[in-house]
């Protein structure tokens, strides 16, 4: 491994960087799918959910989005977040929100701040006073997963939330 | 008395509603047929020397696909009608599917009362008979069913105002009631329809006469004999324009200037008084009453013959 860092630097000092840092950089890697929920109802009346892919949906649909970051590069990565929009058109499904070695973050005004998931918002109640509460799913515009520890070559982390088409 | 108070109260019931289906908000009616919703994630990290680096996923996408929906309002009634009229009942028919569609209408009555749909053109919750036109099949679906014409899934545009136009037939008895349903089908999905009802209960004058005389039983000729007509109407509605007409028996000779209503005389000719014998009818006894009261509403009239 020394060595090899030692041939980098070499190489990056002969002014061939880009092969070089590539073959020692971390990449860290997400994919996501998009799957729907469908619920069937067998004979004895148990019902069975099972997930095929969401091309299509309407109104009431659950889609589960599954997203796995993976380190596909030569390098430890550290300080790994995977972040993701709810989509225009979509509700989160708060009790949906998984994790994997995590810390989930919320925001609810498209990234500008972040705080702990479950987000909370302060409001008026109807006698004046400022209280806080639990934010409405609605209130939801992104979501953030800060992963624990560093991210090995190799290794990978899943997280998976629903939402509902409005 | 009771039909001018009942009168008011629908006249005031029309206008409440008309206020009603005027107040009624556009229908969110959920994202439209088509819409994209697509899903692209974002990693975020950095390598041992703290260079920050990112990834974009790939993007996954879902098209929202059409959803059929129909919400016609408002219930009606029960409001008091009496045979022979119409009301026109306001309703709102709105498309609260995901996308453009016709909303198929039909209104039915239990009783198998006369009943029309009209497009309320200007949605006043008023029938114009100049303006609002009997609700037709549009050319854009063509089934032969009447509908809302194209409805889209949102704004102004999602719903349309009717007018069920419910007939009591003549001669329906006081007391009846009739429930008219409108049914609302949307025509991409044939499943989602939904209901409202038009509810009317029936008043209706119910007049008898009873007629006595005295003295009774077997007469010489000479004899006058007074004839006692009570006219009372038990229906729960008022009796307008009640006339009683009662020809002279054969036999017997009228004895003039001898009518009396409710214990007033009355003259015989052709004048200002309720009452003429010979005049608006020849050889009868003709009393204008007017209107009875509901429940109980009566009138007595008295004259005299004398047997031949």
């Amino acid at each position: 491994m020394s060595s090899k860092t030692g041939a980098a630097v070499l190489a990056m000092s002969l002014g061939l960087g880009l092969t070089a840092t590539a073959a020692t950089a971390p990449t860290v890697e997400v994919a996501i799918t998009a799957q729907k929920e469908v619920v069937n109802v067998d004979p004895h009346g148990k019902k069975n959910v099972t997930l095929v892919p969401a091309t299509e949906g309407h109104t009431g649909d659950t889609i589960v989005y599954m997203l796995r970051a993976k380190n596909a590069g030569t390098g430890t990565a550290v300080d790994a977040r995977i972040e993701d929009p709810i989509p225009a058109g979509t509700t989160l499904v708060l009790e949906s929100v998984k994790q994997d070695g995590s810390r989930i973050e919320a925001s609810l005004d498209h990234g500008s701040t972040w705080q702990a998931f479950p987000a909370q918002v302060t409001r008026k109640n109807a006698a004046g006073a400022t209280e806080t509460v639990a934010a409405p799913a609605e209130s939801y515009t992104t979501l953030r997963w800060v992963l624990n520890g560093p991210l090995e070559p190799g290794s990978g982390r899943d997280v998976s939330f629903k939402v509902q088409i409005r | 008395m009771m039909r001018s108070l009942t009168k008011g109260g629908i006249g005031l019931a029309v206008l409440a509603l008309a206020m009603t289906v005027l107040a009624v908000p556009s229908w969110a009616a959920g994202t439209r047929a088509g819409t994209n919703i697509t899903n692209t994630a974002r990693v975020d990290f950095r390598d041992v020397n703290g260079n920050a680096l990112f990834q974009l996923s790939n993007t996954v996408s879902t098209t929202v696909s059409q959803v059929g929906g129909v919400i016609v309002d408002p219930n009606n009634g029960p409001i008091t009608m009496n045979p022979g009229d119409v009301h026109y009942f306001p309703h709102i028919v709105t498309n609260a599917g995901n996308f453009d569609d016709y909303v198929n209408l039909t209104a039915v009555s239990a009783g198998g009362w006369p009943v029309t749909i009209y497009r309320d053109v200007n949605g006043d919750g008023v029938y114009q008979p100049a303006l609002d036109i009997p609700l037709l099949d549009s050319a854009g679906d063509a089934d032969a069913i009447p509908d809302s014409g194209l409805l889209s899934d949102s704004g102004p545009g999602s719903s349309m105002r009717i007018l069920v136009a419910v007939t009591v037939p003549a001669g329906t008895a006081d007391g009846a009631g009739d429930v008219t349903t409108v049914t609302g089908t949307s025509v991409f999905d044939p499943t989602k329809t939904d209901t409202a009802t038009d509810t009317i209960n029936v008043t209706s004058p119910n007049v008898s006469v009873v007629k006595s005389v005295a003295p009774l039983g077997p007469q010489p000729p000479g004899t006058i004999l007074t004839y006692t007509i009570v006219v009372t109407n038990n229906g729960s509605a008022a009796a307008n324009t009640v006339v009683l007409t009662d020809p002279i028996p054969a036999n017997t000779t009228y004895q003039g200037g001898t009518i009396t209503y409710n214990a007033a005389a009355r003259t015989d000719g052709a004048d200002a008084d309720n009452a003429d014998y010979n005049v608006s009818n020849p050889g009868q006894i003709t009393v204008a009453i007017g209107a009875l009261a509901a429940s109980g509403g009566t009138a007595t009239v008295t004259f005299q013959v004398k047997i031949n």
